[in-house]
């Protein structure tokens, strides 16, 4: 029996400059017991030669966890947004289909599958998800939580900035500003937290600006491809709440 | 407000954004939306022949200070809604080759659907209400001219009577998913779980509407009526003949109002 084969294709780019290197390679490594996509890219790392022959520079990625936490290796696996280390071979390709990989497209290149995902660090220092601590005399202890908050706020926690809610929406794209689904979630956490609820009102100002909240377009696939499972369009709802409130009772009739 | 937060007016540059963006979901359902059933219950009146008709047409035209209530309340809000929708509608980039969930597809369904409506407004304008200020076409002449026009058959198509089932059909979509919209962005539907409770119930009344415009279309086109409305009504004024239109206006209309 031949020996079984995985076939990756691969979307290549060379630097954020060169678009004109963009194009198509496709891989074949020998199958392993339990692999995923990033092992696979190991494999095409120690042996960087296409499927027809040609020694290539090898494919670069980005990994870190190989649990699902920490969104590093966020790309498009066969169409759809997803980690790539959970993407396990004998699950996406059970028959030996090819395998294909692309980089996200709503964050700037950097190489081959690598992209940049700084705009959404911006997006947190820009909607202050954070719950101000600092002062210089002592604040004593915070107000307590009540355990409904609580059950609330953990999924949102979960959130590691991973980039899919972005990629899958069709409002976020090169010709928009909506800051997007994970930001406005983010918002929600911390207007929800008893410290965090003082600096609302910034929060939400800041989310009533372009880009903002208003510019959801329910289309609802941030949360399809959440692999969080973060209620987003329940996020996106709320805010959208606290923002007509805030509107109606803080811009118009104030 | 915290010290951070700058002293604005609500008409600011970085406010405005929002507040047309909030305008232009208000004013899909209040008053177009709103106008939109409105008008298909009124020409519905039509299955009960031209005289009933006619006598609708005349109720809404004897609305005191009509051209101001209709600039202010329907062409000025549609124009805004209209040309504002295909303004923001430039910023999506629909996806649903890959991410193939109904609310995606509704989503590039509600942008289609914004364009086809304002395309079919715009022939539907030329029809009925441009050609009266231009040529004063009468009111008692839309009755006739809307069976002539709907009953037209070209290579064997009736292109125009299809053109209004489509037109009936985009604007009823886009009215009813808006609404899922407008729940959503009001915050009136906060959990995925009433909003799709909303597009439940939204989905029903937008057949519902659908039912009651494509019945008016139907009987205009070809005579024939999926709900006769009144009980003792004569047989339909059958359209595209002109000669036996005249004479079929209901003379046994009910006495009721």
């Amino acid at each position: 029996m031949a020996k079984r084969v995985v076939r990756l294709k691969v979307l290549r780019q060379d630097g954020p400059h060169a678009p004109e290197t963009k194009r198509w390679e496709e891989f074949d490594v020998p199958w392993e017991p339990q692999m995923n996509v990033i092992s696979s890219l190991m494999s095409v790392q120690k042996n960087p030669v296409t499927a027809d022959g040609k020694t290539v520079a090898p494919v670069v990625w980005e990994s870190s966890c190989l649990e699902e936490v920490c969104g590093a290796c966020t790309m498009i696996v066969n169409g759809k947004v997803r980690q790539s280390c959970t993407a396990l071979i004998d699950q996406i390709a059970p028959n030996g289909e090819v395998i294909t990989l692309e980089p996200m497209t709503k964050f700037p290149l950097v190489r081959d599958l690598i992209v940049d995902r700084s705009t959404m660090f911006e997006s947190l220092k820009r909607v202050k998800a954070w719950v101000n601590l600092d002062g210089s005399h002592e604040l004593g202890p915070g107000p307590r939580q009540s355990q409904e908050n609580q059950e609330e706020a953990y999924p949102l926690s979960r959130c590691m900035t991973c980039g899919c809610c972005l990629e899958a929406c069709p409002q976020v794209n090169a010709t928009s500003k909506f800051i997007g689904p994970a930001a406005i979630s983010q918002v929600r956490l911390f207007n929800l937290h008893p410290s965090g609820k003082m600096h609302a009102a910034e929060r939400l100002e800041t989310l009533m600006g372009e880009g903002g909240v208003a510019d959801c377009g329910k289309a609802q696939n941030c949360v399809e491809v959440c692999p969080k499972e973060i209620p987003l369009v329940d996020s996106i709802a709320q805010v959208s709440r606290q923002t007509t409130k805030h509107m109606l009772f803080g811009w118009l009739l104030k | 407000m915290s010290e951070g937060a700058r002293a604005l007016t609500a008409w600011t540059p970085d406010r405005r954004a929002f507040l047309l963006r909030k305008l232009h979901s208000l004013t899909g359902v209040v008053p177009v939306g709103a106008f939109l059933v409105e008008h298909l219950w009124t020409n519905a009146t039509a299955l009960g022949g031209q005289a009933q008709f006619d006598e609708a047409v005349l109720g809404i035209q004897r609305i005191p200070m009509l051209p101001l209530v209709e600039t202010l309340f329907i062409f000025a809000p549609l124009t805004f809604h209209a040309v504002y929708g295909v303004w923001l509608s430039r910023q999506a980039k629909p996806n649903v080759a890959h991410y193939t969930y109904s609310r995606n597809w509704a989503y590039l369904l509600q942008r289609i659907t914004g364009v086809l409506t304002f395309l079919f407004i715009l022939v539907h304008l030329w029809d009925y209400r441009i050609q009266k200020w231009l040529y004063g076409m009468t009111t008692e002449s839309f009755y006739p001219e809307l069976a002539r026009h709907l009953s037209d058959v070209r290579y064997g198509i009736p292109w125009y009577g299809i053109l209004y089932l489509v037109g009936v059909a985009s604007a009823v979509f886009h009215f009813a998913n808006g609404l899922v919209g407008f729940c959503a962005s009001w915050g009136i539907t906060t959990t995925r779980r009433a909003q799709s409770r909303a597009t439940v119930l939204f989905g029903v009344f937008g057949f519902v509407l659908f039912l009651l415009g494509a019945n008016t279309v139907l009987y205009f086109a070809t005579g024939t009526r999926l709900y006769i409305p009144m009980g003792d009504t004569p047989a339909p004024s059958c359209a595209p003949d002109p000669s036996t239109r005249s004479s079929s206006t209901s003379p046994t209309r009910s006495p009721v109002r």
